[in-house]
């Protein structure tokens, strides 16, 4: 007889979840709502060298094989194009390979279910927030069960930006695009978490919903949600 | 060993996947971009966008032809640089994700050295040491090839790419991007002596074409001034006399490598191989030089996965693997 390991029919299907929105890159893995284990490289531009490199090493720890996944679950954005790219590349691959589906989450989603329980104790909405440089963060309103309430915007951040929302009552700003709004949120009901960054532990809520109701994402078409289009100048300027 | 090997190609703006077995082409899937053609030029950005939504298309399809499924793989291959980054980056992050989950190899390849040797892709290859004179959009190089993996650019452009002349002449006369083939099209009707294009002067055996096409901007400049439909009129005639030139110039620097290396095999290779001036004068070159002359079929000239392949095929029986930390390169050096 030989010690009887658990096996993966008696534990929930397991979701790998990939965020690289920001410059955070990060792997989680999550036996149905349960977080298992994740990694987290906080640092600029070493996505694309390490982002697998990470899952081989959150798999290997916790004992488990690729083919142990039942999906996998990707940052559809908006954030960094480039990052995004990079996750969700990756998520293809790994998809392809272990014949597995693929789910997407809204980067803005997973920053709000992070706070979910203290936007419940407080009765707050929540503003995720991810830079976009300059002045501007992808953004939208959720309420405290991490409900979206708004569509998802590029806005730029002005005076009076978020104004009428902190009169409304408490508000949880998160997310690294909170950090630039510090000055403007001077308010009594602004509470600004802007040390919660993307990472994937916020996106296994809303990725096994997604799994329980066999919403996939179609691996053939599926694309970041740039949020913009973009758009190149053609060149107007006659050489002769 | 015969090994099966899928490859992806996807450093510039074309998305491409290949599967080998045992170095032989099972399917070549090549996705080409045309999005880019009113910029004038390949936009990265929406090359990057691009190479995204293809990327799985293309490489079902590739296994799909081929015959093979997933489990018949031995190894993933992917196209490491030189080329843009985003459109890099797709590529090599699903090779490595794809490999891992599967368990299986990866190898990284020079999309340079593969260029050199799709002419392995051929029934008839050359023979060690040969010369390979490589040029696309944006490379211009002579190679010296001792082996498989044992390559060094003994010439290079130290400005413009040959195809980067063709596309900046195509801007200043009008024509659609890319020029390449149109200029090639409309130079078969033309005269080669119509204008007397001078030859840039680099020593040794490197390359310079910046100088051609001020040389047009100023030819036409001057001719518009006095006779404003002188591009129309003359449009063959123009093409002609700039081509000829581009690859008589081409052609002599390669000549005269061959003689400094005094080798027997002469090869061409990268997008430009699939000008037809420049096989007709390789051609002759070849017979010149008494020297037996190789160019790859059409479809293996211009970007594609068949030649990440086929170099790969070589990394892979040398047993050169890349690990998941791959990332890509832009450039050489």
């Amino acid at each position: 007889m030989t010690a009887k390991k658990k096996t993966p029919e008696t534990r929930q299907p397991l979701i790998l979840a990939l965020e690289t929105a920001t410059s955070v890159s990060s792997v989680a893995i999550f036996a149905g709502p349960e977080l298992l284990g994740n990694l987290e490289f906080f640092g600029q531009n070493r996505h694309a060298r390490l982002l697998t490199p990470m899952v081989n090493t959150l798999l290997h720890d916790l004992e488990l094989q690729p083919a142990d996944l039942s999906a996998v679950a990707v940052s559809k954005g908006p954030g960094s194009y480039t990052g995004l790219r990079v996750g969700v590349s990756t998520a293809k691959g790994l998809c392809m390979a272990l014949d597995i589906p693929l789910i997407s989450v809204g980067s803005l989603d997973a920053l709000a279910s992070e706070v979910v329980p203290l936007a419940t104790e407080l009765g707050a909405q929540i503003v995720p927030m991810i830079d976009a440089r300059r002045m501007e963060v992808y953004t939208a309103t959720f309420d405290a069960q991490g409900q979206r309430l708004t569509e998802v915007e590029a806005v730029v951040v002005e005076e009076n930006s978020f104004a009428d929302l902190l009169e409304s009552g408490k508000v949880i700003f998160t997310g690294n695009g909170a950090a630039k709004c510090r000055e403007i949120l001077q308010h009594p009901n602004a509470i600004i978490l802007d040390h919660n960054l993307s990472t994937a532990r916020g996106m296994g809520r809303n990725a096994w919903t997604k799994f329980q109701t066999s919403e996939f994402a179609d691996l053939l078409t599926f694309e970041p949600f740039y949020l913009k289009e973009f758009v190149a100048i053609v060149s107007k300027n006659k050489l002769i | 060993m015969k090994p099966v090997i899928l490859a992806i190609e996807s450093s510039c703006d074309e998305t491409s996947a290949a599967v080998l077995e045992n170095g032989k082409v099972l399917s070549n899937i090549v996705s080409s971009q045309l999005a880019h053609a009113k910029y004038g030029g390949v936009v990265p950005e929406i090359a990057s966008r691009l190479h995204q939504q293809d990327i799985i298309a293309v490489v079902h399809e590739a296994l799909e032809k081929s015959g093979k499924t997933r489990t018949d793989l031995d190894a993933i291959a992917f196209t490491r640089g030189p080329g843009l980054l985003g459109s890099l980056l797709v590529g090599t992050c699903f090779a490595k994700s794809y490999a891992f989950g599967l368990g299986i190899p990866l190898i990284e390849v020079n999309h340079m050295q593969a260029h050199v040797l799709a002419n392995f892709l051929s029934d008839s290859p050359p023979a060690f040491p040969f010369l390979c004179l490589t040029v696309s959009g944006g490379h211009t190089q002579i190679v010296l090839v001792r082996n498989y993996l044992d390559m060094e650019v003994i010439g290079q452009t130290l400005d413009d790419a040959a195809g980067e002349a063709y596309d900046k002449a195509g801007k200043i006369m009008g024509l659609p991007y890319p020029a390449g083939p149109v200029i090639d099209k409309l130079a078969k009707e033309g005269n080669i002596d119509f204008h007397d294009f001078p030859i840039p002067s680099i020593p040794g055996l490197n390359f310079s074409f910046s100088g051609l096409k001020t040389n047009l901007l100023y030819f036409l400049r001057d001719n518009l001034a006095l006779n404003p439909d002188f591009i129309q009129q003359n449009i063959n005639d123009i093409c002609a006399s700039y081509q000829h030139r581009i690859v008589s110039y081409l052609l002599a620097k390669l000549k005269k490598a061959a003689r400094e290396y005094k080798v027997k095999d002469l090869a061409i290779a990268g997008g430009v191989s699939a000008n037809s001036e420049l096989r007709r004068q390789f051609g002759e070159t070849c017979e010149k030089l008494q020297v037996r002359p190789h160019i790859p079929a059409f479809q293996f000239c211009t970007d594609n996965a068949g030649m990440i392949g086929i170099a790969a095929h070589f990394k892979y029986l040398a047993g050169e693997f890349a690990d998941l930390e791959a990332v890509p390169f832009t450039r050489e050096g």
